[in-house]
């Protein structure tokens, strides 16, 4: 925290409240207030403890079990986990829009992983000491984003990094995905503010 | 717990099966995008959230397809699939343009798409 004391508490206390959707618990709300104040002072560095605080929370938070969304691209026909087929127009839950984009149809992922392989999968990727982390907004929005190599995730189709995505107004994962350009995406225009809490580590460095 | 020995078991495609296998993926994301548009303000958050970033990635996707095509790695067929790829984005800018999205970096793309746009002869 900077020496400017209550003002400052005010500043987070708004940002949290800007930034957290009505009935969070108190843990999401003190993590927000963790990533926001370490977002928006640049002398404030989350000790270790703190930032594994703020992981564990985003690794529990999963997609929005409640949200449904339409489906889109070519994952129509495709067979969902429960054995049915997608249907054209149909409204599924994110966590399996996403498996079926990302893993059956882009085959990003490992083939085979199955629905529970790829949300066990991004909560690894999550606890990974080796991923990176940062904070900034997209359109405009304050999101985490954990980023890590691909590794022993490459599936046929798959890149070299990939990323999960935290948007904090929602207190659930956006998206988990690999990246086209790698770590270049990161960067403005795509994100703003963009302020690393750990940057990755490459243990694949390429050819 | 996803380990590397599994992983062995993921073959990758070959490079042009990626190519093919993207162009299509892409296609397919792109063709929804009068329906995502019309729905565009009335879709939660979260939806919008997922589908901005996507989409990012998506052209993101573009511009390195572009980069391969450069490179000289594209079938015929895969070259007029990428043209006929980044005309369909060209044309759905105003819809992108409501949705706050953009489209890709097209690496001067434009001038063999378009080349009337960029005549500009000498005049002595």
């Amino acid at each position: 925290m900077t020496g400017s004391g209550r003002p400052r508490d005010e500043i987070l206390a708004r940002l949290v409240a800007a930034n957290t959707r009505p009935g969070a618990s108190d843990e999401e709300r003190a993590v927000h207030r963790l990533i926001l104040d370490a977002a928006t002072d640049p002398a404030r560095q989350l000790a270790a403890a703190e930032l594994e605080r703020v992981l564990q929370h985003i690794a529990g938070a999963g997609f929005d079990p409640l949200a449904l969304e339409r489906v889109r691209g070519n994952i129509v026909r495709l067979v969902r986990p429960d054995g049915r087929e997608v249907q054209q127009g149909e409204y599924l839950p994110p966590a399996e829009a996403h498996y079926l984009r990302h893993c059956v149809a882009r085959q990003e992922w490992p083939a085979g992983i199955g629905f529970a392989g790829y949300l066990a999968a991004i909560r690894q990727v999550i606890a990974d000491p080796t991923s990176g982390v940062l904070v900034g907004r997209q359109y405009g929005v304050w999101q985490l984003t954990v980023v890590r190599e691909a590794r022993e995730l490459l599936g046929p189709a798959g890149r070299e990094w990939l990323v999960v995505e935290y948007r904090l107004r929602i207190g659930h994962w956006t998206t988990a995905h690999h990246l086209w350009r790698g770590l270049a995406q990161l960067d403005p225009p795509d994100k703003e503010d963009v302020r690393w809490l750990r940057t990755p580590r490459q243990l694949h460095p390429p050819d | 717990m996803v380990t590397h020995t599994k992983a062995a078991a993921s073959a990758r495609l070959s490079r042009e099966e990626r190519l093919t296998h993207a162009l299509d993926d892409i296609a397919a994301m792109v063709a929804e995008i009068p329906e995502t548009a019309a729905e565009w303000p009335g879709l939660p958050d979260g939806e919008r959230a997922g589908f901005a970033a996507e989409w990012d990635n998506y052209m993101a996707g573009v511009t390195v397809l572009i980069g391969a095509y450069y490179e000289g790695d594209f079938t015929e067929t895969q070259r007029d699939q990428l043209f006929a790829l980044v005309r369909e984005i060209e044309s759905a800018t105003p819809l992108l343009a409501q949705m706050g999205l953009h489209g890709p970096d097209l690496l001067n793309l434009g001038v063999l798409l378009h080349p009337e746009r960029y005549e500009n002869p000498v005049r002595r």
